[in-house]
Formats: structure tokens, sequence, C-alpha cells
């Protein structure tokens, strides 16, 4: 039996090879994040670094956790992905061979079996080259990284021998969960279709697929539903699973969903367009599964960005509009001169953001000893140190959290939500201890940034306060002289109105989103390439007798041609607005979230972005039809007939 | 070929298959059609008996209900002794494993696979790999011994249905089950298959084949004519003219 496996496997390798490069690709990049993650993790500052420095980075190597854990992520979920709708395929290709072996005595564990021994020779080889592969994607990773600056210069990610068997068992766990789902639906395949001429109709949509498909449904509504009441980054979070759930159920639903939207091309008179429309409704379960990678993509590409993006704009507009200033000072450290003396200022409110960490004292699990449930993880996030009594002048909506700020007290910020702060803990700045803090009423949105706790200047050494950026907000007297009050301020630091520091702070901000974006993204998009290229090649290497059929009944070469390529392209623009469906619910979801949190609907589309990815799958799956169809239909027409007895 | 080499599994009685009765009906209702309606067939152990009728007359029907690969809705189904009417999925694979071999009109060979190692096949799933003897005696017995290594592919038409044969004999099935072996072979290589099937009856092979081909059918010992889903006629020892023209017949009163 797996004997049979192995030949099946030399015979169908076509088949395979879009899973083959997806598991190589998947195991190298999941060891290769893995490998950066654990030298990231424990990176140390050279010698010598100061306490501010030290602080710094550990925030950035933070971020560069965050990133690196997401591609990791990313990586793993579409590596299964691919794997599963490639077998998927096979399995729908492989029909009548499947029946034959139970017609001759093979019982369903049998099948399974060989199912599942063949996921073990795919994942063993792809993960042999994937090996290599990560080594090298490891360099590529690094470099991507340090040049947007998540990681120093000097970083190397340390090679750790014990990987390699690592990666072999990562190989084979990603795709033996990934023929996990074939293997049932080979199980069910009935002996009779071996004796059928030709398969029978395949329902397009049986109970199991209407169940989870209807399910995947309600989870995407509960999300939009429920992100308004997430707070900003819950609601973010949110937002961006809705689209990704939602794409999963389109996917799970396209046997249907895709031939109602193909059915919306005008009919029409020529037979090529005519044979296109009436092979792709016909072969639903094909046409479903040639759309499936490119709706996720799609989905998993666009509904991010908008998200992150629609959720700083929103973030800013809300902190403009929480924020009482005519003008705003941008200094590096404590301004030279205290703003405040500036005649013609009423209330000047220096905010310096440091980087931090918090221990946060008392037990993991709440309610239940710290012996049994240990200490909890310490958090690194950024400070917000204020001056309480101006901070509360500028920012009226944070005045009740920090009026009563003394040095043993700070304020969870506006990014506190997730961080799992506490009542209190041990405050630190690069090794520095400040001491014990107790943490009293959150800092509302709209006050203080995205900072997750803030801090009386009181708690901080001014020696610190010099090394860090920081902001003043200035508001002035009635009768003053603002150019004058501006051009005393210029003296000790950038001076600019509130909207134009707005602007530039959410530019800074979306900068380092982009970066991240871009990082994370360039992973989806290799992914993309494999997932629909792989697709379409399966698809449409398995129809030479089809288009030899169609040949023989006068159409040329080229009709038919015409006829593949043109089918692959109504597939795969189905596919892209079933994509851009599933990323209204993201859309949906942020808007209806940056109501309710900021009380302005806020939505940022990267328009540019959206055209390149409609455009961009649409080329990838016309060339690939092309190629493909072009290889499938290379022999002569009666030599193909002839074949199939 | 010998004549004595061919064993299939002795069967208890002297009837290696009976239906009683059987009735089947797809689909419910108004839309439903009665694919069979209530058949009752009994072969002898060493018989060959042929099934002929107009295309939708229940041939294949038939063919499936007797080999357990589809249930009957009414009537009994009893191979070799056992009762097979309400089989489970596991004891009609375990059927198809031990009991009964299948003969296709279109081969199903499995391409991937050489000849000996489809013939080999299910036993392998049996879990009892037969000899490589074993299974060169079982090619040799077809008259194939030399194309062993051969994939399909690389084999006429004639020669794959003989490997098909050569797979489904050797589990010595008590009942060979054939549906249109000749059909898609030219006269000579049908000849050759027939003659095999022949030699297969004399040293104690029962077979059913369901068949559109007089000449086929005239092989066989006796050749019962379907229409309708109903056993409407059975000649025995009939030449193809008879059998045609029955047919015929047949054909002309739909």
């Amino acid at each position: 039996m797996n004997r049979l496996a192995l030949t099946g496997f030399v015979e169908r390798w076509q088949t395979y090879v879009g899973a083959f490069v997806t598991v190589a690709f998947g195991v190298g990049l999941v060891q290769s994040s893995l490998l950066l993650l654990l030298s990231v993790a424990g990176m140390e500052p050279a010698g010598g670094t100061d306490a501010v420095m030290r602080a710094a980075y550990d925030s950035t190597r933070l971020v560069a956790v965050t990133v690196v854990s997401v591609t990791l992520g990313f990586g793993a979920f579409l590596a299964v992905f691919i794997i599963a709708s490639t077998f998927a395929f096979s399995v729908t290709e492989r029909r009548r061979d499947l029946a034959l072996l139970r017609i001759i005595g093979a019982d369903v564990s049998q099948l399974r079996r060989m199912l599942l021994a063949e996921a073990v020779v795919l994942g063993s080889l792809g993960a042999a080259v994937g090996i290599p592969v990560g080594a090298a994607l490891q360099q590529v990773q690094t470099s991507l990284l340090t040049r947007f600056g998540f990681l120093p210069n000097t970083f190397t990610a340390a090679w750790q021998p014990w990987i390699v068997p690592a990666s072999l068992a990562m190989g084979i766990a990603l795709t033996l969960a990934g023929v996990a789902l074939a293997a049932r639906r080979a199980a069910r395949i009935d002996p009779l279709d071996a004796l059928r001429s030709t398969g029978a109709a395949e329902r397009p949509l049986n109970r199991a697929r209407a169940v989870s498909g209807g399910a995947l449904v309600l989870a995407a509504i509960a999300l939009v539903v429920t992100a308004p009441f997430g707070g900003l980054a819950g609601a973010q979070a949110m937002a961006m699973s809705a689209g990704i759930t939602a794409a999963l159920a389109i996917t799970v639903l396209a046997p249907v969903l895709v031939p109602a939207v193909v059915s919306l091309v005008p009919r029409s008179s020529s037979p090529v367009t005519r044979l296109a429309v009436a092979n792709l409704r016909d072969a639903t379960t094909r046409s479903a599964s040639t759309a499936a990678p490119l709706i996720v993509l799609v989905a998993l590409v666009l509904s991010q960005p908008i998200a992150m993006l629609s959720f700083g704009d929103a973030a800013m507009a809300q902190t403009v509009r929480g924020t009482e200033a005519d003008l705003v000072l941008r200094s590096t450290g404590s301004p030279d001169a205290d703003p405040r003396q500036v005649t013609g200022v009423a209330n000047a409110s220096t905010e310096w953001t440091v980087p931090v960490r918090v221990q946060p004292s008392g037990s993991a699990i709440p309610g239940m000893s710290e012996e049994v449930a240990g200490t909890p993880l310490a958090v690194t996030t950024q400070a917000l140190v204020v001056d309480p009594i101006e901070f509360g002048v500028a920012h009226p909506g944070a005045a009740g959290a920090v009026d009563g700020l003394r040095a043993g007290d700070a304020a969870p910020g506006p990014g506190a939500a997730g961080l799992g702060l506490g009542t209190g803990g041990t405050v630190s700045i690069g090794g520095r201890d400040l001491g014990a803090v107790r943490l009293g009423a959150e800092v509302a949105a709209g006050s203080g940034g995205s900072a997750g706790v803030v801090l009386p200047r009181d708690l901080v050494p001014p020696d610190i306060l010099q090394r860090v950026p920081a902001t003043t907000f200035v508001t002035l007297d009635d009768d003053a002289d603002a150019a004058a009050v501006a051009t005393e301020l210029g003296r000790l630091g950038q001076v600019t109105d509130l909207e134009t520091w707005a602007a530039d702070a959410g530019a800074a901000g979306q900068d380092q989103n982009a970066r991240v974006l871009v990082v994370v993204m360039a992973v989806g998009a290799a992914y993309a390439v494999i997932g629909v290229v792989n697709a379409i090649a399966i698809a449409t290497s398995g129809r030479r007798y089809e288009f030899a059929v169609a040949r023989a009944s006068g159409m040329t070469r080229s009709q038919s041609l015409r006829a593949a390529v043109l089918e692959t392209l109504l597939v795969g623009g189905s596919a892209i607005l079933l994509g851009a469906v599933a990323t209204a619910t993201t859309v949906l979801a942020v808007l209806t979230s940056t109501a309710h949190v900021t009380g302005v609907a806020t939505l940022d589309v990267p328009w540019l972005l959206v055209a390149a990815v409609a455009g961009g799958g649409l080329l990838l799956t016309g060339l690939a039809g092309w190629l493909t169809a072009t290889g499938a239909m290379r022999r002569e027409p009666a030599g193909v007939l002839l074949a199939r007895v | 070929m010998t004549t004595t080499a061919f064993e299939p599994a002795p069967a208890g009685t002297g009837t290696a298959l009976s239906l009683t009765g059987a009735t089947r009906i797809y689909g419910a209702g108004e839309t439903g059609v009665i694919a069979l309606r209530d058949v009752s067939l009994e072969l002898r152990q060493s018989s060959w008996t042929a099934v002929m009728g107009p295309s939708g007359s229940g041939k294949s029907t038939l063919l499936q209900v007797a080999a357990g690969l589809d249930r009957v809705d009414s009537g009994r189904v009893v191979l070799g002794g056992t009762d097979i009417t309400h089989a489970s999925d596991q004891e009609r694979t375990e059927l198809r494993r031990e009991r009964i071999g299948f003969v296709f009109q279109n081969f199903n060979l499995i391409g991937a696979l050489t000849a000996e190692q489809n013939v080999a096949l299910p036993l392998e799933l049996a879990g009892r790999p037969p000899g490589r003897d074993t299974v060169r005696q079982a090619l040799a017995l077809v008259g194939l011994g030399e194309r062993a290594t051969h994939r399909p592919r690389e084999l006429s038409g004639g020669q794959q249905q003989r490997v098909a044969i050569a797979r489904a004999m050797i589990t010595r099935p008590q009942v060979l089950f054939a549906d249109e072996p000749t059909g898609a072979l030219d006269s000579a290589a049908a000849r050759v298959v027939l003659e095999l099937m022949r030699e297969m009856t004399r040293s104690g092979q029962t077979i059913l084949m369901v068949t559109h081909d007089p000449a086929a059918a005239a092989a066989a010992d006796e050749t019962v004519f379907l229409r309708d889903g109903q056993l409407i006629d059975r000649v025995a020892g009939a030449d193809a003219t008879t059998i045609a023209s029955r047919l015929v017949v047949l054909e002309a009163r739909r």
C-alpha cells in the first residue's frame, strides 16, 4: 500500500509540484522565523549602553519579535491552506482510482493511510529542500528587518543544529495537517464510482460544507458586531479577523458563490465565451478550488492594511480632538527653558516618550496564589511621562485620571488594553529601577497616544528625560501674540500648530506600520503566487481529454486555448471580487468601531495596493492558465482521445 | 494453458449466488426509478451466466446488487451461503477482498503499477502479500508470464484485460463479476478473453457477466434477459444468432 502511495506519487508528480514548493517554502520560513525569534529574544545590547539606549533596544526588540512571530504564523497557516487545497484537488482527480481500490478490497482506513503516507513523503522531501531554503531566507529576513530598522545592523541569527530534525518534523506536521481533510473526503468515496464512466455529478454544497460555511459566516458577523466594543486595539484585531473569517467562509461556500458571480457575465454570442462560462459553472468544485487561494490572499492582503491604516488615522484624529493646544513644540529631551515661563503661554504640557518595562505584581492568574500561578510576565511598552496638572489641562479627557498622580502612582495609558498590567507593579527603564507604582484609573483614548502607561514626572530621573523625545502642547493666553510666542518657543525646538503635528506624527506611525506590513505581506505575496499558480496548474493539466474533445468538436487550438484562459480569468476575477467582499466585512467593522470609539467613522484604503492586488491577481491567473493549458494541448487531440479507453 | 490451474474457493453448496425478489429503486416518490423489479436468479457453482438487455434495463444494477456494491430495497442476496442483504460497509469490503472478483469493460488497472503489482494488489490490501511465484503463475495462466513488469500503457487492450482477469482471480473468488469484459476489445482479443473465462468455469469458477455482445453471451452457459428492471426471458446453450434475434425482439417491444 505504501508502495502504491509512492508510485502514485511518481505518476502524478505534476499535481504535487506546487505542494512541494509550498512545503519547502513553508518549512524554510518557519525555520528561519524560529531561529530569528530565538536570536532576537536572547539579543543583548553592546556593553556600555546606558539605561535609555537599553530601554530603546528592548522596545525595538519587541517590534522585531512581533513581526517575526506574525510572519511565522502567517507562513504556517498559508502552508497548511495550500497543501490542503492541493490534496483536496488530488482526491477529486483520483476519485476513480480510489474507488477502484475500494472495489478490489481496500478499506477506508487503507485509503486514508495511503494519503497520509503520501503526505509524509511530500513533507519529508519538502523539508529536505526547505532546510537550506530556510538558511537562505534567514539572510533575506535579517536584511529586511535591519533595513527597516527593526534590528541593529550588527544582528546575525545563530544557527541551531537541532533545527534540522525540528524542520523535518515541521514539514511532516504541515502536510499531515493539510491532508487530514482530504483523507476524510477520500474515505467517503463510493466504490461504485469506479464502475461509472463519468463521475456522478458532485453536489456543489454538501451538508458539512453548508454547516461549516454557515458557522464561519456567523463568526464573521459576530466579529463585526462586537468589534466596536473592544477599544481601538481590540477593534483593530477583530476587524482584521473579520475579513479573514469571511474569506474562509467564502472559500467554503465557493462552489455556490463562484458560479453565482460568473452568472453576472452577460450572455455572449461567442462560442469561446460560452464554453468558458459553461465549463466554469459545470465544474463547480474545480472552480471553487481554483478560486480559494486567491480569495483568501486578496482578503488577507487588503484587510490587514485597511484596518491598520484606518485605526491609525482614527487614533490620531481622536488625539487631535482630545488635545487642547494652539502650538506644539517638539524637542529632544526636556526643553532648555521652561515653556511655561514664556510670555503669553497659558498652559504648557511637556510629555516625554520613554520605553519602559513594567513587572506587574501579584499572581499571574487573578484569584490564585502567586506560589501556584507564578509571577506575571514583564511588559515592555512606551510610557508617557507628564506633569499631571498641565497634562490634565492639555487633555481634559484625562484630567480625572492624572490629577492625583504622585511619585508612587501611575495611570494605565490608552494602549494598556491587553498588556496585563494589573493593579500595580515595578517600573524600570533599561535596567534602572524606578520603584513600585500603583495603577489607578485609565487615561482615556485620545489623551496619550498609544502609550501603555502614563507616569508622573517625579518618578523619572531628569537625566533620562533629557535624552528622549519630548512634545510640549501649548495653549496661549487670550490676548497673546501667537507669532511672538511661536518665535520665542522656536528657540527651544520645532514649533507647529496642532494639525501639522498630528499629520507628522500620524505619518511617522503609519510609516512604522507600513514597514511591518511590507515584511509580512512579502511572505503573503510569495504564497499568493505559489497558491494561485498551483491551483490553476492542477486544475488545467488534468483536462487534456476535455480540451481534446473541444478540439475534436471543431474548435481550433487557439479557440480552445482562449476558452481555457478566459475560464481561469473568470475564476480569478470572481475570486478577487469575492476577496473584496470578504474585505468589506473588515471595512464595515472599521467604520462601526471607529465611529463608536472615537465618534467619527474613519476609513483609509490604500487604493494603490488594491489596484496592484487586483491587477496582479488577474495577470497571474491569466498567465498560469495560459501556460498550463498550452501544455495540456500539446498533443494532437486524436491521440489523446484514443488513449483513453 | 492448463485447465486445472484455476482454483476458485470451494463453495459449500451447489449454489454460488442467489437473488430473491431483488428490487432496487433510485430516488423517491414521483421521480423514483425502479431499476430492478422483483428479480430472482440463482447461479450454480461453476456456471457462467450472461445478462443481456437494452440500455437502461437494469443490467448494471443487477451486477452491482449481486456483488454487494449496492443495496436492494427489498429482497435478499445470498453469496456462497452468506446473506449479504444487510452487510455493513466493512463486511462488504471484506467480501470484495476475499470472495468476489471484478472485471470491467475499461480494465481499470492502476496505471502507476506494473502488471504483477496490479495482480498482487488485492492480496496486499487483504494483508496477505502473495509471493512472486504466485503472481507470475497467475499471469502465466492468462498467457502474460513475459509481461509481468510492463505497465498497463505498454500493453494492448486484450493484454490489459487479461491482467485484470489475473488480478480478479488471484483471491480465488467464489463469483467473478464481469461488466462488459469484451466491450472494448477487438474480436480476436475478445475471443481470447472468452476462452480464458470458459477455462475458468471448467475448473469450478462461477461467473456473472453483463454484456451487449451476443457472441460473448453465446460463450456463456446461459443468458438471461432483462427489460425495465424485470427478468423476462432466459435461454441456455443458444448461439449468437439466436441470442441476437431475441435481443432485437426485446428492443422492438420497448
